[in-house]
């Protein structure tokens, strides 16, 4: 029991090492693509900041549509020469930011319209299910009386234990 | 018809007359003057009833039956007995009556010719029926022919009632022709006869194993028209002992109330024979005119001989048969072979005259001066009030100790008040208790005599079937048994308990069934444990003459007709009557009978009725299944399934139409099916606390402020997001 916390503590402090030790390997390995997703994923940094859910919905849907506008300029690094200048040419590149930018837009809208719009058909889902628990429950009603809603809540008692014809 | 009894004009001629003692019955009554005559106005108020009731001690009034009048006049059609003999109710035969059976013609269809008529009992008094069922057919030397009998609807009283088919005495009552105007030697010979011809039907009748206990002078025939044989009448309509005229009785069956006389021996019958052949030898009757109190007062105390047979005897050759007849120690009372040495020209042993107790100082109370126990005793039980306060001041005591000179007795008297000063906190009917005790201690061979009940032990059962039947005081009756006086009688009887041990566990198990109230127990069980042959008295019978078991089911079974369909085909008449009659043990079936649950309850008669029904091998009872059939509406619905109701409730009417209860019991009482309700039923009720639940939770959660639905979309939105760019990519890449 005492070692838990003590192991969490230790995973929670070499997590950031990690992070960091994977972060220089790519920077060293690819520096390109690592400059090209660091910079087009700025709307996606800045929505985890901004998200204070601890689920970071809008994280997801930001950084989701965020990488569909990344993805294309990532090809084209991978396939051209891959190096610093190749990726500074990208996000030098007006167009190619906004790409970027506006799907993180997107997904920023999509985060914005898609709620109202699944609460509306949750709602209709749950009366929906609403509305078969009631018929079940009329169906059981005709089936044992009255005395089955009641049962449970001390209807027997209220009728002196005495089954009533409900 | 009350007017037709026939009445002992010679013997009584005064029935009317103002019960005043004459001067040989005893002391003239006293006044309420004196420290222990005060019950001299008990007497009067207590003799005055009674001698309505009985009399004056020579005949037996007919009992009241206004309903039996009208019959008269009713134009009713015959009526027919065992498909062999027609009754007419409209063609009465008042002369034949009987005071506790009216008689009517009848015809005999097989043989026409063979004279007989019917007499249909009181519905309300219990016939001896197993009399009935043993001489039925029988020729009885000396006795009225029984040929048969039933039960029929008597139309004008809209009753059951018990009809017996007799045989028609062609020649008369005897009474009749000994106020005609013949010869006073042909009367002696009469006389003679009735003796000689009575003592060989006795003896017959003995043999049988009956005795008759309704002889007296108004009750004995000519069997034929030249008035040669004479026979008894008919003794089955009745308790033994019911209609006898008190002066026919011995003093303490007399004591008796009329329907707690007792069954007796056939020393009660010589004694009754030779009361009859008294009363029919004189031409003036010593005791005309006399009260209950008086006659018996006077037999205790002269002896019944003394009292009965005076001086103006159509014949003094009868004196010695009377004289051993009228015996007051049934011991010593002549039997047949002391009437057979008689009649040989033998000499009877005379009797020992008993050496009895009297007091050389008389203790008066009530009207009389008391010089022995038993008249004491006996005056003590018509007049309570006052008697308490001679035991309570200690004047009995003294006056048995020291007038009697009986120290053992005084002793006695000393300990019951002794023992009931003890238990005085404990019942309040310790005085009766005690009074009780006392004249049984004073007089052993008088009835239990406790507040107003006065029964021989063995006329218990009579004698509660005649209070129950008239509404009388059952309670004292039941209180008496409830206190254990019988047993306390039967302890002072020669032998003591130990000779009448199956009489004592009669009383006992009577008094277990008092303990209880419910149905089935109480004072009915007693009625039928003490009555085998008692009807039946339920009135969900319709007035049906039932008496064996097997008649109760069908009976009931053509009384759903009638009845209402709401009530239950049972009640505490039919309980009690099923407790006692049935062969096995009802008890359990009694006791859940009584539920307040009315499914319980009326599962259990049904459970009851099928039982009987099977065992007794009944056939198939229609009426009686719809009736028990349409009171299950409670058994249905301890089905919770509406389906199973629906199902049961077709089902019941076919089961019905069948008639075998226990179908329906297999029906109403499926265990397995009950089971699997309850089991259904627990299911159901889980299932439908689960939607509760359920429609509770989405309800909390389909609001669109909520938690879950916000988390939901914004889940749902996240998801899109990714799915969209998981598309995306996958199409750049398979692009490239």
């Amino acid at each position: 029991m005492a070692e838990e916390p003590v192991a969490a503590k230790k995973g929670a402090s070499f997590k950031p090492i990690l992070w960091g030790f994977m972060f220089t390997v790519a920077m060293v390995s690819f520096p390109g693509l690592v400059l090209l997703v660091v910079v087009g994923l700025v709307p996606t940094f800045v929505a985890f900041m901004v998200d204070k859910a601890p689920k970071k919905y809008l994280a997801f849907c930001v950084a989701g549509m965020n990488l569909s506008g990344v993805f294309p300029a990532m090809i084209d690094l991978w396939q051209g020469a891959n190096d610093i200048k190749a990726a500074v040419n990208i996000i030098t590149n007006v167009f190619e930011l906004t790409v970027m930018y506006a799907a993180a837009a997107f997904g920023w809208l999509i985060y914005m319209a898609i709620p109202p719009v699944v609460a509306a058909l949750m709602a209709v889902a749950a009366q929906q299910r609403i509305m078969q628990l009631r018929a079940s429950q009329r169906e059981m009603i005709n089936e044992w009386g009255q005395d089955i809603a009641q049962g449970y809540g001390g209807a027997t008692i209220e009728t002196g234990g005495k089954p009533t014809d409900g | 018809m009350a007017e037709a009894t026939p009445e002992l004009d010679t013997v009584a001629a005064d029935t009317d007359a103002a019960p005043e003692p004459p001067a040989e019955a005893g002391p003239e009554p006293q006044g309420a003057n004196g420290d222990v005559n005060g019950g001299a106005d008990d007497a009067g108020e207590n003799a005055e009833p009674e001698a309505a009731l009985t009399g004056d001690g020579l005949v037996t009034p007919l009992i009241s039956t206004n309903e039996f009048t009208t019959e008269v006049s009713f134009p009713g059609e015959p009526v027919v007995i065992n498909e062999r003999f027609e009754v007419f109710p409209a063609r009465p035969l008042p002369e034949m009556n009987s005071p506790s059976a009216r008689a009517f013609e009848a015809e005999d269809r097989l043989q026409p010719a063979n004279p007989v008529f019917a007499l249909v009992c009181m519905p309300e008094i219990p016939a001896r029926q197993n009399v009935i069922n043993s001489i039925a057919g029988d020729d009885l030397q000396g006795i009225i022919k029984l040929h048969d009998a039933g039960t029929v609807e008597w139309a004008s009283l809209n009753r059951w009632c018990q009809v017996l088919i007799l045989e028609r005495p062609l020649g008369g009552r005897v009474t009749d022709a000994l106020q005609s105007n013949i010869e006073e030697f042909q009367k002696a010979d009469i006389v003679r006869e009735v003796l000689q011809q009575g003592m060989e039907a006795l003896q017959y009748l003995q043999i049988r194993g009956h005795v008759h206990r309704a002889l007296r002078p108004d009750n004995l025939f000519f069997r034929d028209a030249e008035k040669e044989d004479i026979i008894f009448g008919e003794f089955m309509s009745a308790p033994p002992g019911f209609d006898q005229p008190i002066a026919f009785e011995t003093p303490e069956r007399a004591m008796a109330s009329p329907g707690g006389r007792g069954y007796g021996d056939s020393s009660d019958d010589n004694y009754a024979l030779g009361a009859t052949v008294g009363f029919l030898l004189q031409t003036s009757s010593p005791v005309a005119g006399m009260n209950a109190e008086q006659i018996i007062h006077s037999k205790i105390t002269r002896s019944s001989y003394q009292t009965i047979v005076g001086a103006n005897l159509l014949t003094a050759t009868l004196v010695e048969p009377l004289r051993g007849l009228l015996e007051d120690d049934a011991h010593q009372r002549w039997d047949f072979d002391n009437y057979e040495m008689w009649t040989n020209g033998q000499r009877v042993p005379a009797a020992q005259s008993s050496a009895r107790q009297r007091s050389p100082r008389a203790l008066k109370f009530g009207p009389y001066e008391h010089t022995g126990p038993r008249s004491l005793a006996y005056a003590m039980s018509l007049r309570p009030d006052t008697s308490i306060k001679l035991v309570r001041d200690g004047t009995l005591e003294t006056w048995l100790a020291r007038g009697i000179e009986d120290q053992e007795l005084a002793d006695l008297v000393t300990g019951a008040i002794a023992a009931s000063k003890a238990k005085e906190d404990e019942t309040r009917d310790a005085d009766s208790i005690l009074m009780t005790q006392i004249l049984l201690l004073m007089d052993p061979l008088s009835p239990v005599q406790y507040k107003g009940a006065h029964f021989m032990t063995d006329g218990f059962g009579s004698a509660l079937a005649t209070e129950t039947i008239r509404g009388g005081n059952v309670k004292d009756l039941a209180e008496a048994v409830a206190h254990q006086l019988p047993t306390k009688s039967l302890e002072l009887q020669v032998g003591g308990l130990a000779a009448s041990i199956s009489d004592d566990q009669l009383f006992q198990e009577l008094r277990l069934h008092l303990q209880r109230t419910e149905p089935g127990y109480g004072v009915e069980r007693c009625l039928y444990v003490a009555n085998p042959n008692l009807p039946c008295r339920s009135p969900l019978l319709g007035g049906r003459y039932i008496d064996h078991i097997e008649d109760i089911l069908p009976a009931l079974n053509e009384a759903e007709a009638d009845a209402d369909a709401k009530q239950r085909p049972y009640d505490r008449h039919l309980a009690a009557f099923l407790g006692s009659h049935f062969s096995e043990d009802l008890d359990g079936f009694l006791d859940e009978a009584d539920s307040p649950d009315d499914a319980a309850a009326v599962l259990t008669i049904l459970k009851m009725y099928a039982r009987i029904q099977a065992v007794l091998q009944l056939p198939e009872m229609v009426g009686l299944a719809k009736w028990l059939g349409g009171l299950m509406g409670p058994v249905i619905r301890q089905y919770k399934s509406r389906a199973t109701r629906r199902l049961l409730e077709a089902e019941v009417p076919k089961l019905v139409r069948i008639g075998w209860l226990a179908d329906l019991l297999g029906l109403m009482n499926n265990t397995d099916a009950r089971l699997r309700d309850a089991s259904d039923y627990a299911d159901a009720q889980n299932a439908f606390r689960e939607a509760d639940d359920e429609i509770e939770r989405i309800e909390a959660n389909s609001d669109p402020n909520s938690d879950a639905v916000q988390r939901g979309s914004k889940q749902t939105a996240a998801v899109i997001s990714i799915i969209i760019m998981c598309i995306l990519v996958t199409m750049m890449i398979l692009t490239n």
